[in-house]
Parts: C-alpha cells; structure tokens; sequence
C-alpha cells in the first residue's frame, strides 16, 4: 500500500517462503461397522405391527424391522425386494409373485410363501381392523403355489397391488391362532428386517443389527429412538449432540441448523398433506358451502411463509404433487375473507345477536379442532387459522391430544367437530382409504365425507389397468374433491430432515427417510458409540 | 583484495540497514502499539453498539408488552378479545414464545398458548412484581423445551389501580438472527452472556449448540470483566483453543454482556501486512547495497590493482612500467605520481649505472695496474741486470726462475680474468681429495718455508673420494693456499684439515695470519674485491663460483689478528 512496487514481490517473496500446501485428497472414508443412531421424536408409537400401525414413528420403524414383498423406490414406485418379481394376468385379477429363497426372520425361522399368505389372510380378517383391509377385502384368494412362490386372486382388478405389498411379513409360526391385535408380538414384533427389537421403554426404542439380513449386516449397531416433549425439545437436543436424527424440524429451527457444521440436512416434499379436516356428521360442515368459506378464509400463503419459512407448496387437494397422477390445472383456494363471508351468508350464518360470532338456528358458529400434541408446526397454524377465522366471526378452539388419544377417543369415535391432520398419499389410491364413502364405517373415513362422484372416481381409478385412463380419473377426482372439500387444504411440506454429519450414505426419499438404513455407516473414528 | 570489497559492502550494508532496521523495528513496534489501540477500541465501539440493539431488543420486548397493558386496560374489552389481541402479538413479533394476562388475584385469563388450561400464577415472582406495579424482567432461564427464556411482566393498570398483569415470555433463540449480524470481519463473532454466564446466543455456527448446552462461562475472564460491568479487551485462548482478540461491553440495564471475539490474524491483518512489506524492503536494501558495494569496490580496488601491478613491475626491475588510473580522484593523482616517481627512478637508474661503470673501470684499471705491476716490475728488475750479469750463472739461473713465476703469475692473472667471463666447462671424475692436497702443498712447499711458514697436515685416516674436476679442484686449492701463505708475511703456521661428515667431504685451510675485519667478511667472495688490498682478487670469487659449479659449499671465519679459515664441503662419494 505505501510502497506500491512492492507489492508484485509479496507474492513471489512468499511463494518462496511458504510453498503452497497440497491440498489433501478428501476421499471418501472407509465404510466400517459400527455405531449407533439416536433418532429424536415426540409421537410415542403406538404398535410395531405392519398391519395394525398407523403413527408415523412406527411407521418408519416397521419399515426397518420388517420387508415387504416390494419395495418403493424414490419415484413412489415398486420395486422387488423379499419379492425377486411378479406376473399378472391380462386381465389383472391373478398375480403370482416369486419370492427369494435366502429370507430369516429375526428367530431364524425360514420366511416362506405361507408366511405371506397367513399375512395376507390376516388382514381380510375384519376382527383386527386393519388399515389395509379396504385393498385386502377385494383379496378372492391367495394360494401357496410352492414354498416360495404365492397366487393371488383379486375380485377386481388392483393396479397399485406391488405399492401397497411394501406392508411388511409376519411370521406365521409365532402368531398362528393369536389374536393378532392383543399378542405380545406387537411389543416385541420380529420380522425380516435389518434391524431387530432390541427394547422398548416409555422414552425410547432400542433396535439392533440383523447380523443375517438377506441383504447384508446394515453397517450400524443400533438404531435407538428416543422420545421427547415437541419438537422444539427434540431439536434442542440435536443441538446439544443428544440425539443424531431429527425429522419434521420446525422451519424457523432448521434455518439456524442449516448453517452448523455438525449436521447433514435434507429435505424432500413429504407425500403427506396437511389439512383442517371437518366431521361432517356434525351440522357445522354438513354444507358444502361453508367448508368452501373455510377454505376462502384461510390464508395459505401467509401460513406457509410464516410457519415454515415458504418450505412447501400450498395444496390445492389431497394428490402428491410430484404424482403422476397430479393435475397443476386445479388451482388452491385464494385467500378470499369476503367470498367466505358471503358464502356463510348464503348458508344462513348470521351474527344475529351481535356477539361477534355467527349463529344460525339459535346456534354459535364455535367448535374445536383437534391438533397434534408436540407439533410446533400444527400449533403454529392453529393460531393462525384461529385468527383467520376470527375475521369471519368463527369461533375456533385447539385442543392438543397425543395422537394415538386422539385417535383412539375422538376420531375413531366420529367424536369431533375438526382436526388439523397430516395424510400420508404416497399413492393416488390412497385417497380410497380415506375420502371413499365405503371407508365411513370401517377405515379412515372417519370424517364421513360423502360424494358420489368422489366415489365412483375412486373405484375407477382403482380398478383401471390402463395407465392414461386413470390419471384421468384421478385428475377428475382432484377437481371433485376440490369442488367439495372434506377440510381447508393446507400444504405439502419439505420434509427437513438434520443428521448428524459423521453419518455417510444416508439415503432418503419420499418413500421413507429410513428405507435405506442399512447402507447408512460412520467412519471407524467418527464413531460416537460403539 | 578481495578483503577491501568484502569489508566496503559490510560497511555500506550495515550503514544503510543499521538504520533501517532500527526504523522498521521501532515503526513496527509503535504500529502495533497503535493498531492494538485502535483495532480494540474499533472492535470495543461495535461491541457497545451490540449491547445497545440487544438492551433495545429486550427493552422493545418490554414496550410491547406496555402497549398490550394499555389496550387491554383501557378498551373494557371481553376475554376473547383481549387474547385475539395478545395472540395476534404472538404471531406478528416472533420474539414472544407466550403471552398470558392475569386478573387482579394473578389467575390467567387468557394465553396465547393454544388449549393450555388457565392457571393460578399468583405465586409467580412475574406475576408478584407485576401486582406491586413494578415492570419485572427475569433472568435468562433454560426453559423445559432446552433453549435460554426469559420472562417479562408489567401490571395493567386501571383507574391508577393494579388490575391484572401481562406477562410475556421472550424466546431468546429469536435473538440469534441479531446477534449473527454482529460481525467483525470474517472471523469476528459475537456471543451474549447472561448475568448468571450462562451463554444465550453465539453469531458463529458452530458454537451455536453449546448455547442449548448451557454451560456456564462465568469462569472465563472476559465473561468476569463484563458481568463486572465493565467493557474491556482481553487476548486469550477461546473454547475451540484458538488465539482470539475479545473484546466487551456490558448491557447494563439487564446486567448482560457482549463479548466479541476476532482471531488476532485477522484483527492485525494490517498491521502484519506493513511489517511485511518492511521485511521485504530491508531485504531489497541488502541486495541493492550488495551490488552497491560490489560495483562500488570494483571501483576503488581497480585502481589500487593497477598500482600494484606497476609496483610489482618495478620490483621486477621493469621501470618502463606505467600505471593507468583515470578515476579523477585521488587515485589518478596517485597514479601519476607513481608514474612520474617511475620516470624518475629510470633516470636516477641509468645515473647510477654511469658511476658504477665508472667506478667499476677505475677499480679494473686500478686492479690490472697493481696485479700486472709487481710481475712486471720484478721481470723488469731482472732484465735490467741481465746484460751486466749474463754471465753470472746464479744470476742466470735466478733470472730464469724469477722471470718463469712472473709470467706464471701474469698468466694466472689472466687465465683467472678469461674464466670470470668465459668458464671453462667442468669435467667431474671420482678423485681421491687427499692425493690432490698433497700435491699441491707440495708445490707451495718451498714459497712457504721461504717466508717461515709451517705448513700442517691433519688428514683423515681414510681417504675422501670426491666427484670433481681435477684441475677446477686445485685451482681453488692453489688460491686458497695462496692466500694464506700471503696473509703470513712474518709468517706461522698454515693448517690443512680433512674430515668425513655425514655425507659430506670437510676440507680446512687455516692461517694464523692477520685474519679480515668482520666488515669485509661477508664480501671476500665477490669480485675485485680483496683483503689484500691490492689487484683484483678475482681468486676468492672465482672459487666460489667453481665449488658451486661442484655441488659444493665454501664458508670463511676469521678473527683479526689470530687468522682465517677456509671451509670446504663436498658431497661424498
């Protein structure tokens, strides 16, 4: 600066005196054995059955402790897993599936072609109220041709059969003549996969290392999940290096992780939709005009941008947006105060009495959504939905439940007025389950949502083989339950997903953030615990 | 030579660098002085301006709340009013985890918090102190959700009565945005601490989990300075180890403080940057006063080499030899001065020359005269008897032999005279020494007994075998017996020794005669020199010459008055 022609000599000077170092090659390190992943949540599973269990958590856990027939790829896709292939007929009511010949379950018993027919057959028995009795009821028959090769025979023909045959197997030998939803099994489940019960306490699962999985011993030990208050907490103690994986961060909490070094993050668009969903046995939503003013009334964009930091898109149905079922030409409700307004007039909502709140038949418009307990993000949109519809003179309670309470009291009982649910539809034909009228009764209807057209698109785009013909269908529905929405769409969110950095190979898709779990690994020297 | 090039460029080195060096390290040293004032008073300033925007953040926290009191206190509102107001605080300031308000016995009456039961909080300290009508600030608490709080309360006031109170409780985290734009540089971050040390937000990324950690830092010195309620800059090792500059600034009216620490690498990148270029300076100086003084020593040692080369050519007798310095200096004065001395000297030579000549022809002629004169005298005085005495057969016969020594004499004379500038060649043979002494003194035997001389022999019993020329070998015999036989006038005794030495034959002529003063010693060998005093005395010289032509040395003592010896060594066979 003060001797300008010296400048250009620094340089060389310095070249000379200290030699640039070689940068070191930054390969990758070795996979190695060993470790163990804590995973921090705040929904406490209710069951480990594939098929009885609904919550999230133990969702993803019975994906890690049992296999599937399939497996979904990150298209949402099925692809072979403890199934080597599979053949239909023409018509697509007769399937026959190969299955590989090398499977254990966690006991050392041989899995089998009659495992996965006592499976099957399991869930068509009304008795223990599987989810998935909706598809397995349209089962004819399923036939063990030879020990590892398994007939079914459908009543209608079902497209989407390999997708939902990602549901895990059970082990025949351990639960024949048991009652499948009391047995101990489902404390201590034992399946195929690359991790095995190890313990389960009121705040955490441990699981361990299948050393025989057919696909090799998954790199690490143990995965153990902890459980905690909310989200909040867990992300605090991913923060504090307590917990190593943490799913569904609050968006505000993952900015800040964003930019420490310690954590690895991904995030995908979660094939579930979050949506204030109405009973309409209840007067209040009985009119398909006032669930159409609710939908006017919420401010999607503002929540969106203000509960997730824009991390999502604001839905306009129940579709996964990266289906190719979905249509773009359905467009989400605008924000529209005054439509709503005029289109609860319509319905005879006035506030008569002046109280600030609309009433018709001697009755205040004022009921109570039910959100999750725990979800930062529920609770942050109930607030602001509750403000919102303030404006329109509607009184909104919350009221936070565990999920599995309110599942159990309110919603399997019909007793609610609304809730602030998150839907899985990782598949098209998942709407069946919850928005067709047949699964009023027994299923996820619990909503008694009913609309003809709904339904007779949701049998078609079910039944149809042709490819075309049911994204029509399906694209039909959107518009239909647009038209006649069960509950105010909110939005599809990223899934934001923080790992602690020494974790490699991590994998994860909207088919399941654990679906790869065994091809996770930490170098030998970054190992935690061992 | 090479000495005064390498001693000037040391001289102009250290000259010029001794200053400089001096310079750099005092400017260096003032510059850091002043840099380490300024970079903490810079760094200091940004930490004070931090504890303002966060008092301001906590006191905004403060005024918002007074803002819910006043609305709700004035406006008579019903319930659900007053908390879709408190709510709709909640959602549009981001900082506020939960706002309540209390009736005037401190039972809630409405939360933001969605489907949280009303509670009794009348024995809440923020409740209590709101109820006195004071505001009331907490300490920074971990709350049960793990991350740092604080609760704020203030009384709604109705009427100049207590009539409930707003409570607030501020998520810190919500802090962190602020406290992240708080940067010094690129490596400049900024950490609050709490009045009980407890850390509530880190600006840098990866310090940000030990906030939810919570450990407490109240040890540390910079945390004890600031909770002192002092600001102040301190370099110390941070958590991770690192060398940083820390400076901070108490938030006085929460009893918080600042601290913002930057690596001194950064902080003094400038500072570092001068007494770089300085570095590089000082080493461009060495080199160009290396290359100063070497052109400037060729400069100086050129002509001193030139001088030297024409002094060593005059040492060499080369006075034509002429210096050529054209510096225009002293040098070129010196130069020509040499030149001119060169000139000079040349002539004073040939001047020199002319005497010596001179002198040298009036010491030949003198010598001719007085070496031919006595035979020439004694022929003389015999011829000059010779027709009165023809008869006289003694006189014939002593004519005879008088007039053969004489021309004997003469003959030597002038042999001795041909030999000094024409040798004769020399033609060695192994001889026996003693046989050619003895013959010799033979011949001088009658001259010696004539003038009373004794002439002794004292010969090794073994014979000496020497190689030599037999007549070059009895030539320096003759002479040397001749002298001593001269140098007895009144007569003595004329000793002849032989002896063996080691590998050496030892010959010794002795007189006892009148021996040469010790000043004419060392000059009896050389030419027309003589301490007889008369003729040449070519014979000394010629001696010399002929014994060195035989590998042989010749020495001479002498005390006057008691006599001289001769020595000769010859190698032996």
């Amino acid at each position: 600066m003060y001797f300008p022609k010296f400048k250009f000599i620094i340089p060389i000077a310095f070249t000379i005196l200290f030699p640039p170092n070689h940068l070191f090659s930054d390969s990758d390190p070795q996979k190695s054995d060993g470790g163990t992943l804590i995973i921090g949540d705040f929904v406490e599973p209710t069951i480990i059955n594939p098929v009885l269990t609904h919550s999230s958590i133990s969702a993803s856990l019975k994906g890690i402790i049992f296999d599937g027939l399939t497996r979904l790829n990150e298209d949402l896709e099925a692809d072979p897993h403890l199934a080597l292939s599979w053949e239909n007929s023409p018509d697509g009511l007769t399937w026959i599936f190969y299955l590989r010949g090398d499977v254990q379950f966690h006991d050392g018993a041989e899995l089998t072609a009659e495992d996965v027919k006592f499976t099957f057959d399991k869930i068509q028995d009304p008795s223990i109220n599987s989810p998935y009795i909706n598809i397995f009821k349209n089962f004819k028959s399923v036939r063990v041709k030879d020990r590892c090769t398994v007939e079914i025979s459908l009543k209608i023909p079902l497209p989407a059969l390999p997708f939902y045959l990602d549901m895990g197997v059970l082990p025949k030998h351990l639960l024949m003549g048991k009652d499948l939803t009391k047995a101990e099994f489902n404390n201590h489940p034992i399946g195929t996969g690359p991790f095995k019960m190890g313990s389960w306490s009121k705040d955490e699962i441990i699981l361990e290392a299948n050393e025989d999985y057919f696909e090799g011993k998954p790199y690490l030990n143990q995965v153990v999940v902890k459980f905690f208050k909310d989200q909040r907490t867990v992300w605090a103690e991913l923060m504090k290096g307590a917990v190593d994986c943490v799913f569904m961060t609050y968006s505000k909490n993952y900015d800040i992780l964003e930019n420490i070094p310690n954590f690895t993050l991904y995030s995908f668009l979660n094939p579930f939709y979050y949506i204030v969903a109405f009973n309409e046995d209840n007067n209040f939503f009985k009119q398909k005009r006032v669930r159409q003013a609710l939908n006017y009334a919420v401010d999607k964009e503002r929540i969106l941008t203000r509960v997730l930091r824009g991390k999502g898109h604001v839905s306009s149905g129940t579709i996964y947006p990266q289906s190719w079922t979905f249509s773009k030409a359905i467009e989400p409700y605008p924000y529209n105060p005054k439509k709503a307004a005029k289109l609860l007039e319509k319905a005879g909502w006035r506030d008569t009495n002046g109280n600030h709140i609309l009433d018709k038949d001697e009755r205040e418009f004022e009921f109570v959504l039910l959100i999750v307990e725990g979800d930062d993000v529920a609770k942050a949109c109930a607030l602001l939905i509750q403000q919102e519809l303030q404006d329109i003179r509607i009184k909104m309670k919350v009221k936070p439940l565990s999920f599995s309470t309110m599942y159990k009291k309110f919603l399997s009982g019909k007793k609610f007025d609304a809730s602030l649910l998150t839907i899985i539809s990782n598949d098209p034909d998942k709407n069946y389950l919850w928005w067709h009228s047949s699964q009023i009764d027994r299923g996820f209807n619990v909503f008694s949502y009913k609309n003809k057209k709904v339904d007779e698109l949701l049998d078609k785009g079910r039944t149809t083989l042709d490819r075309e013909e049911r994204k029509k269908m399906y694209h039909q529905f959107q518009r239909e339950i647009h038209e006649d929405p069960p509950g105010v769409f909110l939005f599809w969110r990223d899934h934001l997903i923080g790992i602690h950095k020494r974790f490699r190979g991590v994998k994860v898709s909207p088919a399941g953030i654990l679906s790869h779990i065994n091809e996770w690994y930490v170098p030998k020297e970054e190992q935690k615990y061992r | 030579m090479k000495k005064i090039s390498t001693k000037l460029i040391i001289l102009l080195v250290s000259a010029a660098l001794v200053p400089l060096v001096l310079f750099g390290i005092f400017s260096i040293m003032a510059s850091r002085a002043t840099t380490y004032r300024s970079i903490s008073e810079g760094n200091l300033n940004v930490a004070k301006r931090a504890a303002d925007q966060i008092e301001l953040y906590v006191q905004n926290g403060t005024q918002i709340l007074k803002g819910i009191a006043e609305n709700i206190s004035r406006t008579h509102l019903q319930t659900w009013q007053k908390e879709t107001i408190i709510k709709n605080y909640v959602i549009n300031f981001e900082q506020f985890h939960e706002i309540y308000l209390t009736d005037r016995k401190g039972v809630q009456v409405a939360t933001t918090d969605l489907g949280a039961e009303l509670k009794d909080k009348s024995k809440d300290r923020a409740v209590v102190t709101a109820m006195t009508g004071e505001v009331y600030r907490s300490e920074v608490y971990i709350s049960d959700q793990l991350v740092p709080m604080m609760t704020i309360s203030l009384p709604v006031v109705r009427l100049n009565e207590v009539d409930g109170a707003v409570v607030g409780v501020i998520d810190l985290i919500d802090m962190w945005n602020l406290v992240d734009s708080i940067r010094i540089g690129h490596k400049g971050f900024a950490f609050i601490i709490s009045k009980e040390g407890m850390l509530i937000a880190h600006g840098r990324d990866d310090a940000k989990p030990s906030v939810i950690k919570s450990g407490n830092r109240r040890q540390w010195e910079i945390v004890k300075t600031v909770l002192s309620g002092k600001s102040g800059a301190l370099t110390y090792r941070n958590e991770r180890g690192e060398e940083v500059l820390g400076v901070c600034a108490p938030i006085t009216s929460l009893g918080w403080g600042v601290v913002i620490e930057q690596p001194p690498h950064e902080a003094y990148a400038m500072a570092r940057r001068m007494t770089y270029q300085l570095a590089i300076l000082i080493i461009a100086f060495v080199i160009l006063m290396t290359i100063i003084g070497l052109w400037g020593g060729r400069q100086i040692v050129g002509p001193i080499r030139e001088l030297i080369r024409g002094t060593r050519a005059i040492s060499n007798g080369d006075l034509g030899q002429r210096v050529q310095v054209k510096t225009r200096d002293e040098f070129s004065e010196l130069g020509e001065s040499f030149n001119r001395m060169t000139g000079d000297l040349l002539k004073l030579q040939e001047e020199i020359r002319r005497n010596e000549r001179a002198v040298t022809f009036g010491k030949i002629a003198s010598g001719l005269f007085h070496d031919l004169k006595h035979p020439i005298k004694s022929i003389e005085n015999s011829s000059r008897l010779l027709p009165k005495m023809y008869d006289d057969s003694h006189y014939r016969e002593t004519f005879h032999r008088t007039v053969n020594r004489e021309f004997a004499n003469i003959n030597r004379f002038l042999d001795d005279l041909h030999n000094l500038t024409h040798p004769i060649p020399l033609k060695s043979i192994p001889l026996n020494i003693h046989k050619i002494i003895d013959e010799t003194i033979e011949g001088y035997r009658p001259e010696a007994e004539r003038n009373g001389i004794r002439i002794l022999r004292q010969f090794q019993r073994d014979s000496l075998r020497i190689s030599a020329d037999r007549f070059a070998i009895e030539r320096v015999l003759k002479n040397l017996i001749l002298n001593a036989i001269e140098a007895m006038p009144q007569g003595g005794d004329l000793v002849v020794k032989t002896k063996a030495n080691g590998q050496l034959a030892e010959i010794e002529i002795g007189d006892t005669g009148c021996g040469i003063p010790k000043d004419r010693l060392g000059m009896i060998f050389e030419d027309y020199v003589t301490t007889k005093r008369k003729g040449l005395g070519l014979g000394l010289a010629i001696s010399k010459k002929i014994v060195q032509d035989l590998n042989g040395t010749i020495e001479v003592e002498s005390e006057p008055g008691k006599g001289t010896t001769f020595t000769l060594k010859f190698p032996l066979l």
